[in-house]
């Protein structure tokens, strides 16, 4: 089983601001999950307890376990995380804007073990399948491709790691609707073609409904609501009760 | 008229080789760890009294020394990186600069004790005999000794360019987080940009002592690069090389059609109008940000 569990975490940023509340959550292997919510519910942080990211941003686990695949992950750093299998597509894309788009994919390697040349190349194929425009622009910059495409590079970028769950914080911020729909498409086929195991943090509740089988809204630190999309409720629920019936963010259904 | 000036000119760019190598060293630290490292002049200083201790009190080949002597300069850039600079990480830029320059104060009192303040020449190792281009003369000693940083600069961009661990540097000095998220041991990168930068720094600070004998205030030779890392930018490998060349040639022609006084400050004098007009050096990467 390599399921990713969140055992009863709570976490704080500085000595006192709570983040967290007690969240307990499975992700379950071959699945893709959302954790949806309004701003400052706690989705993003816990993406970063999963990968370990708070440690950058004075941030820890106060009380509560993660678990991935039976190995309690509190304790292990970053990058030996990464090296476990889990990968962490952070919110703001996060590219390296001064390294090529090939480049970018080589650092991924670091997270597997060492590979020929013939095996990254392959994986880089990969990628480019599933995202073409990388493959036009492999020897271009990365700071110069479009917001949409800094992000098709960040998901690329994590798959290139080959992982085993894939943490996907708020895909579709700051990107036109068709764009956003693009990139849920393609996560859905990554996650339907290799059975990768996905946690999505989304606002867009209408994307999030469509292609995460299983949902739990966070409120104030908590988990206000989970189940299966068929069980939890209709986009409209969700956004008036939870999400302070902002109904832009359910518009591109 | 022209064959002396094509002289001077030859001359003063084989001698910024030395400027270059002791620049990627500054440059190497600050890209990956965001670290001014001033103690870069000791780090030069203390390898070249130990290449002097290998070959003139153990006896050993130039070779071998040079070997111990390398080996010596990474293990103190080891002791220096581990037992002080680790824990400033994330410190305001006014304490790492402090924190340097008190840990090459320290290298150069230790220095003094041990071998004491005089300038002391090291035994030739390099040959000395005159190198012609044609009709054009060129000191041997500068000649073997540009040829030198040359081939260690080289490996250092090939190995900066082209290896993992290379693209691990580069990928840490452009976002941290990043790269630590994507697998690389960002600690571990630290490390090796201080190995890296203590290896450049004792081939420079051999080479140094080689013309002009080593002290304990050999370091203070890199003050001059600070004029090659701000004309380069301070994150430019590549200007680097370019700037180092130049500064070590425009030293040499000031000196000779001018005189040693306008040498001391015409360099800074152009970093300086440099700055003015392009504030992060002529090749220092701006970030490249789409939004």
């Amino acid at each position: 089983m390599t399921d990713l569990t969140v055992e009863n975490l709570s976490v704080v940023y500085g000595q006192a601001i709570a983040a967290l509340d007690d969240v307990t959550m499975t992700v379950s292997e071959g699945r893709m999950t959302a954790l949806m919510g309004a701003n400052g519910a706690g989705k993003s942080t816990v993406l970063k307890a999963i990968s370990g990211v708070l440690e950058f941003e004075r941030g820890r686990i106060s009380t509560g376990r993660v678990t991935f695949g039976g190995q309690q992950l509190n304790d292990i750093p970053v990058h030996r995380r990464s090296r476990m299998g889990v990968a962490h597509v952070r919110e703001g894309r996060h590219i390296l804007s001064n390294m090529t788009v090939e480049e970018n994919l080589d650092v991924a390697g670091f997270a597997a073990p060492p590979r020929s040349k013939a095996e990254t190349a392959r994986i880089a194929d990969r990628i480019y399948g599933y995202f073409p425009v990388l493959g036009e622009r492999r020897r271009g910059t990365a700071g110069y491709l479009s917001g949409g495409e800094q992000q098709m590079l960040a998901i690329g970028r994590a798959i290139a790691a080959e992982p085993r769950v894939m943490l996907v914080d708020e895909a579709s911020l700051g990107l036109a609707p068709m764009i956003a729909e693009q990139i849920f498409e393609i996560l859905g086929r990554i996650n339907a073609d290799t059975g990768l195991t996905i946690l999505i943090v989304e606002q867009n509740v209408g994307l999030a409904l469509r292609y995460a089988e299983y949902v739990y809204v966070l409120e104030n630190g908590r988990v206000a609501l989970e189940g299966t999309r068929d069980t939890i409720g209709t986009r409209e629920e969700i956004s008036a009760r939870y999400l302070g019936g902002d109904t832009t963010l359910t518009e591109m259904a | 008229m022209l064959r002396q000036f094509l002289e001077f000119s030859i001359i003063g760019i084989a001698s910024g080789g030395m400027y270059v190598l002791s620049a990627l060293g500054f440059v190497i630290i600050f890209k990956a760890t965001r670290i001014f490292n001033f103690a870069m002049g000791e780090m030069m200083m203390l390898p070249a009294f130990i290449f002097l201790w290998a070959m003139a009190t153990v006896g050993l080949h130039w070779v071998l020394a040079l070997m111990v002597a390398i080996l010596g300069g990474i293990v103190i850039v080891l002791i220096l990186e581990r037992v002080v600079m680790r824990r400033m990480i994330g410190r305001p830029v006014v304490v790492l600069v402090m924190v340097t320059l008190g840990a090459g104060s320290v290298m150069r009192g230790i220095a003094g004790l041990i071998w004491g303040h005089e300038i002391v020449t090291l035994p030739n190792f390099i040959p000395r005999d005159p190198i012609f281009l044609g009709d054009i003369l060129i000191p041997g000693k500068l000649a073997w000794s540009f040829l030198a940083a040359a081939v260690v600069a080289g490996g250092f961009v090939a190995y900066y360019r082209f290896s993992r661990a290379g693209i691990a540097i580069r990928a840490t000095a452009s976002d941290l987080v990043t790269a630590e998220v994507l697998g690389v041991n960002v600690r571990w990168v630290y490390t090796l940009a201080w190995m890296l930068a203590g290896v450049l720094a004792a081939v420079a600070g051999i080479l140094a002592a080689s013309v002009n004998g080593v002290s304990p205030q050999l370091g203070f030779v890199a003050l001059n690069v600070l004029a090659v890392i701000m004309l380069a930018g301070m994150t430019s490998v590549f200007g680097v090389l370019v700037a180092g060349l130049f500064i070590g040639w425009l030293e040499t022609i000031v000196g000779a059609y001018l005189s040693a006084a306008w040498q001391s400050f015409l360099p800074y004098v152009i970093v300086l109008l440099v700055m003015m007009v392009k504030p992060s050096g002529l090749f220092g990467e701006e970030r490249v940000e789409r939004i």
